[in-house]
């Protein structure tokens, strides 16, 4: 095989935060104004060296609607790392970030990487969620915030490459500590707050990465 | 509607792609059946009407039949929905959701420019008012987008179309978007099923490479392969939908005449290559 490394990845977030031309511009490096409506899922994979390591990204892009929740458990399953997008010109779409996590934990394992993206940040004059105000909520649900730009590619690689670091501490940890079942991290909740070091520290959980590998 | 010259164009905007060909007899058959009334024609000739159908309708006579064939032509359906006006600029909990997608509805078609994004704005809206049980599901910006290209932007008849074809029984559309997307979650069972007796061993395949068919059937059957195949062949595709109104049985034999075709071909792939083989089919 040509990876080190394979890792399932989510992309999940409300109508419009800009998943789909997030996963264009790191996928093909491109942007477009007139996406088109995300039906069900989208799919691509990428590979990106981290660390001296090749890693293989399999990325789903989800649609947003709300409606579609109901068929979404067939997306999260294996899930490896979920990317929770949100438009900072859009504090609805900010408030609905609680929302995103509790119904994708119903589905992945506690201690699958978690990431929110503040998307759209080259519109600093419509800004509706100050970069302090996500951090925060981002310290409190124990994940890493990235803000990021698919327009201007700003932050794009970089959010991807934080979270496949993360994956690759943790697969490595988990290979040096033998296999543990899912229920060992048991407990191990979303709410645990972390050191926010950079790039790495989301993933606090103990158990195994899900059904990922 | 007048009839067109034999070798007339394509109304603009009605396709992306080449339309098929239709011959000289062709035309002078579908202006015969014009001339008569198309749902006369229905009514008294229905097997000679549907082989005709299934050859494709001329473009320039294809939203005539279509309205015919959906009886717009019913009086006390027209009352209805005959409060357009209002319920297409009355806000309501799904404008914001609606707004956001009409910029990204055939985004490629030059066509589909900002005047009939709007259209395609009010039409959903009203939709959406005219019956809040479902109100907007993405996936109708695609249909009611079709029967704008199709009626050449007429907004009160394509909204009508669109009523019909979502709750009337014959079309029943509105269960792919409900809550909970009941139609969906049938059809995409009866999918598995009908795998599993016809075409056993790709749907194990299937499960030994972690693949679900499902994810991808989402986009075909809430599109109705709207977004999925050239529009050429999806005007085809819409004229035996809409005409004959088995729209269950259209969806299911796509699906299971693929996996026929292509068994041999998935069979060789593994996980990855049959990913992207299955998202490129519902996504030209």
């Amino acid at each position: 095989r040509d990876y080190d490394h394979l890792f399932k990845l989510v992309l999940i977030g409300d109508s419009g935060a800009g998943k789909s031309c997030l996963l264009l511009r790191f996928a093909d490096d491109a942007f477009t104004e007139s996406y088109i409506t995300t039906i069900g899922v989208d799919f691509r994979f990428k590979t990106i060296p981290v660390d001296k390591k090749t890693i293989k990204l399999q990325i789903w892009d989800t649609a947003g609607q709300e409606r579609f929740r109901t068929i979404t458990s067939a997306y999260y399953r294996g899930a490896d790392g979920i990317i929770l997008v949100y438009d900072i010109c859009d504090r609805e779409s900010f408030a609905h970030v609680d929302e995103w996590l509790n119904e994708v934990n119903r589905y992945v394992n506690e201690s699958t990487c978690k990431i929110l993206i503040g998307n759209k940040c080259d519109m600093e004059s419509e800004r509706q969620v100050s970069t302090e105000e996500a951090k925060k909520k981002a310290d409190d649900l124990g994940i890493a915030y990235i803000e990021c730009s698919a327009k201007e590619a700003t932050n794009v690689e970089q959010a991807f490459q934080m979270m496949s670091a993360e994956l690759i501490e943790k697969r490595q940890k988990q290979g040096a500590g033998g296999r543990s079942g899912p229920s060992a991290g048991g407990g191990v909740g979303l709410l645990q707050p972390k050191n926010r070091e950079a790039g790495k520290g989301s993933c606090g959980g103990l158990g195994s990465c899900g059904g990922g590998d | 509607m007048a009839a067109a010259p034999t070798n007339a164009p394509a109304p603009k905007g009605t396709c992306k792609g080449p339309e098929h060909e239709v011959s000289s007899s062709e035309m002078s058959k579908w202006r015969e059946m014009v001339d008569i009334g198309i749902a006369q024609y229905m009514r008294a000739h229905p097997d000679r009407f549907h082989r005709r159908v299934r050859r494709g309708i001329p473009p320039q006579f294809r939203w005539q039949v279509w309205k015919a064939a959906v009886r717009l032509d019913d009086e006390s359906f027209l009352s209805q929905t005959a409060d357009y006006c209002k319920l297409s600029t009355t806000k309501n909990d799904w404008t914001p959701l609606i707004d956001i997608d009409i910029a990204r509805t055939f985004p490629e078609l030059k066509t589909f420019d900002a005047p009939q994004q709007q259209r395609l704005k009010r039409v959903l809206n009203a939709y959406a008012g005219y019956n809040p049980a479902v109100g907007y599901c993405q996936g109708m910006n695609f249909v009611a987008g079709l029967l704008l290209l199709v009626s050449e932007n007429c907004e009160e008849e394509s909204f009508a179309v669109l009523v019909r074809l979502m709750d009337h029984k014959d079309f029943g559309l509105s269960g792919f978007y409900m809550e909970r997307l009941p139609l969906l979650r049938r059809y995409l069972r009866a999918c598995d099923r009908l795998v599993a007796e016809t075409v056993p061993e790709l749907r194990e395949h299937f499960i030994r490479e972690n693949v679900q068919p499902a994810v991808y059937l989402h986009q075909w059957f809430l599109t109705l392969f709207i977004n999925c195949f050239p529009l050429s062949m999806v005007m085809i595709i819409w004229d035996v939908i809409v005409c004959e109104a088995r729209l269950g049985q259209w969806c299911l034999t796509f699906y299971v005449m693929g996996c026929q075709v292509l068994k041999d071909s998935l069979l060789s792939m593994h996980f990855e290559e049959l990913n992207s083989v299955l998202m490129q089919i519902g996504a030209p």
